[in-house]
């Protein structure tokens, strides 16, 4: 049993975040000194991100998976606009919602450059999540939004492609007997096809589509 | 590390009995000094999960401990806390999204707390009928002392408006 009350909790996750993300620029090499001679210090605020910015940036691993409509989705197909990739399942109560209402939020904020990013929701509970179930949670929040499914090879290998973490955990109370956990990253693939920005949950949404503008 | 976490939590508990006195009251309930606002659940399809979420201040002079809710609209109605564990595997950064069950939530006497995307939430496991944009249903706490605290909840694709939420102090 657990007691829950008002304790600071959250803001040790954030001190986490923080030190992780310290090791993971360090681990990724962001912000070199090399980058920083050759840009100045005038356009560092310029290329201050609020996400882990991949560099250098290396090519997205391709997804090729069904869309909501059982139209083929290919990555590559999307070059020359910016992708936002999420990886989640319709059953997702808390997680995955806000997610996609964040991603609404983004495109209100970017305005007209909003016809520059698609908003992707990869299936990682492919057993449940047919077109038809993506259909209908995606579109919920945005029509425009793809909703992905495949078979459960197909996405094993994309999780795996994009260090992207899942886990069935077997609980009675889910309506359909397990719930997933699964990482939380938002996936920022650029106009050339490279794989740029990761996004932690809870980066608000003006900072995301500031972010976004930033590699348009 | 210890002291500036406690400083913070004064900080919040002083924010949070501010918070109190600038509350409009439109669409707060207080019953056994609790005060509910914000409350909105998220729409989803029957047979699915909703989640709802709101603020909850305790204005009474007591901790009051929430110990079940219960919602006609759904199989099952459970407290949850989404929790993020940060990693570092094989040099690579993952943030893994977790849930689990709380039996007990409390509201301390004059504090708060915060239920909200990525963390705390009333969970509807197994919709018996589709939560619809705009409509409204009841939603019934019960604390540990046997009372009952009936809410209305408003149901919303996108979360009510900033306007809604008075209580930021966390950022």
């Amino acid at each position: 049993m657990r007691t829950r009350s008002n304790r600071p909790r959250r803001i040790i996750i954030l001190l986490t975040i923080v030190l992780v993300m310290s090791g993971a620029y360090a681990a990724w090499g962001l912000y070199t000194m090399s980058q920083w001679e050759e840009t100045g210090p005038g356009s560092v605020a310029e290329a201050s991100f609020h996400g882990f910015l991949m560099d250098p940036p290396a090519p997205a691993p391709d997804i090729e998976l069904i869309d909501q409509h059982y139209q083929p989705f290919r990555l590559a197909d999307h070059e020359g606009k910016l992708v936002v990739i999420f990886f989640g399942y319709t059953n997702c109560p808390d997680v995955c919602p806000a997610t996609l209402v964040y991603y609404t939020q983004v495109k209100r904020a970017l305005g007209p450059l909003a016809d520059q990013v698609e908003f992707v929701f990869v299936s990682v509970d492919p057993e449940y999540d047919t077109p038809e179930h993506l259909r209908e949670y995606v579109e919920r929040f945005d029509p425009a939004f793809y909703g992905l499914t495949g078979d459960e090879e197909q996405i094993r290998e994309l999780a795996l492609a994009y260090g992207v973490y899942y886990n069935k955990v077997e609980d009675e109370s889910s309506p359909v007997g397990y719930w997933v956990e699964h990482t939380a990253f938002s996936f920022v693939v650029d106009t050339d096809g490279n794989l740029r920005l990761v996004h932690p949950f809870g980066v608000e949404s003006e900072d995301i589509a500031s972010d976004l503008r930033q590699l348009l | 590390m210890r002291k500036l976490l406690s400083s913070h939590v004064v900080l919040l508990m002083l924010a949070a009995v501010v918070a109190v006195g600038f509350v409009d009251g439109s669409a707060a309930y207080a019953a056994e000094g609790l005060v509910f606002e914000g409350v909105w659940a998220r729409a989803a399809s029957e047979g699915h999960t909703s989640a709802a979420y709101m603020h909850i201040a305790n204005t009474g002079s007591g901790d009051v401990i929430i110990v079940a809710a219960a919602a006609d609209v759904a199989d099952r109605v459970e407290i949850h806390e989404t929790t993020m564990e940060v990693t570092m595997e094989d040099g690579r950064l993952s943030q893994i999204m977790r849930m689990e069950e709380i039996e007990q939530l409390v509201v301390p006497a004059g504090g708060a707390v915060e239920l909200k995307p990525g963390g705390l939430h009333v969970m509807f496991i197994g919709l018996t009928r589709e939560l619809v944009e705009g409509e409204t249903f009841a939603l019934t706490f019960y604390t540990q002392d046997g009372g009952a605290i009936e809410v209305d909840v408003t149901v919303t694709v996108l979360g009510l408006d900033d306007d809604d939420h008075h209580h930021h102090h966390d950022h």
